[in-house]
């Protein structure tokens, strides 16, 4: 994943961190699936370029 | 010259002919067996209970267990709308769906919350405090039959229906079904979904087609991130590796192969015409 991206993700995670233990769950769980759909689309595009 | 006399080479021929059609047998029961392992089981006779999930209960003074059936819910929602927008994980016990959770508008209250309304009608609100003994043992329905309020028989009676249960692209296809794929304050406004090219995957194993997996019907129910990258981690042609032994895991297409989605054993889903024996 490039900088710019994991570094946005990450500055939310002590926004998620405020939130009571469901929410966190919950929101922790949409992050985490973000952040790797979008590490994945980065791959499938380096992976078309070669 | 000959080495031996005439009956002893009828005899050694007999022979290496016994210990062929041996080799021979060995072989053919060997792959019998190997085949029977591939096979996953049927699916339950009562195609009511597929996709059946029993919700254990945490608190001692709750109700009982909830039974979830996904043939209900599945033909109102995309399964990436509950997966992903409402957060269900994919396996037992992952999500912590408390009664708590529901009341607060997550998990089942995410939709259940007594406001929304779906097909003209007001959704009930899940575990509310003004929910009485009736209004819990619509979910909380184990070993209490006749408290539901969809039979599946009755339900489904005018879906297509496949080998096992409901052929519910078909229903879809028909206009039967219309999963929504968004959910007013929960779900993000996105572009509408490029078209996927279907693509063929070599099988592994010779006595089977390929499989011509139908990217765009997969992606139009779940999106890219029920599968990518948690079950199918890459793009990279090759480094992925299917079995039917990870599938009857319940990896890989076994995530919702054999669980919810058509099971394993209907092999000419995926393998255009099925095992090469049976065409």
């Amino acid at each position: 994943m490039s900088y710019s991206s994991g570094s946005k993700v990450d500055a939310l995670l002590p926004r998620i961190d405020g939130f009571d233990d469901m929410q966190k769950m919950v929101y922790t769980g949409r992050l985490r699936m973000s952040r790797g759909l979008y590490a994945y689309v980065l791959d499938s595009r380096k992976n078309k370029k070669k | 010259m000959l080495m031996c006399s005439i009956p002893e080479r009828i005899r050694k021929n007999e022979r290496g002919r016994f210990l062929l059609m041996l080799a021979y047998t060995v072989f053919f029961l060997m792959n019998t067996s190997s085949a029977q392992i591939y096979l996953p089981g049927p699916p339950p006779q009562n195609p009511a209970d597929y996709g059946k999930v029993i919700l254990d209960t945490y608190s001692s003074t709750s109700p009982g267990a909830v039974v979830f059936d996904h043939w209900l819910h599945r033909s109102k929602f995309t399964c990436r709308l509950c997966h992903v927008d409402i957060g269900f994980a994919m396996e037992a016990k992952a999500t912590g769906i408390r009664a708590a959770t529901n009341r607060q508008g997550f998990h089942c209250g995410a939709c259940h919350d007594g406001k929304r309304v779906m097909d003209g009608k007001t959704v009930f609100a899940s575990c509310s405090d003004e929910s009485n003994d009736k209004r819990c043992a619509r979910c909380h329905s184990l070993g209490k039959p006749g408290v539901r309020e969809y039979e599946y028989k009755a339900f489904t009676a005018k879906f297509p229906k496949a080998r096992y249960g409901v052929n519910w692209e078909a229903a879809e296809n028909d206009g039967l079904i219309k999963p929504i794929d968004f959910l007013e304050g929960i779900s993000v406004k996105r572009r509408p979904m490029q078209s996927r090219e279907d693509f063929s995957i070599k099988a592994g194993y010779s006595w089977v087609n390929p499989i011509i997996f139908s990217h765009e019907k997969h992606s139009i129910w779940n999106g890219c991130e029920l599968c990518h990258p948690e079950i199918f981690p890459t793009a990279r042609k090759g480094t992925v590796k299917y079995s039917m032994f990870s599938n009857i895991d319940g990896r890989r297409c076994g995530a919702c192969h054999g669980k919810v989605a058509f099971p394993l054993n209907n092999c000419r889903m995926c393998h255009d015409g099925g095992p090469l024996w049976a065409q």
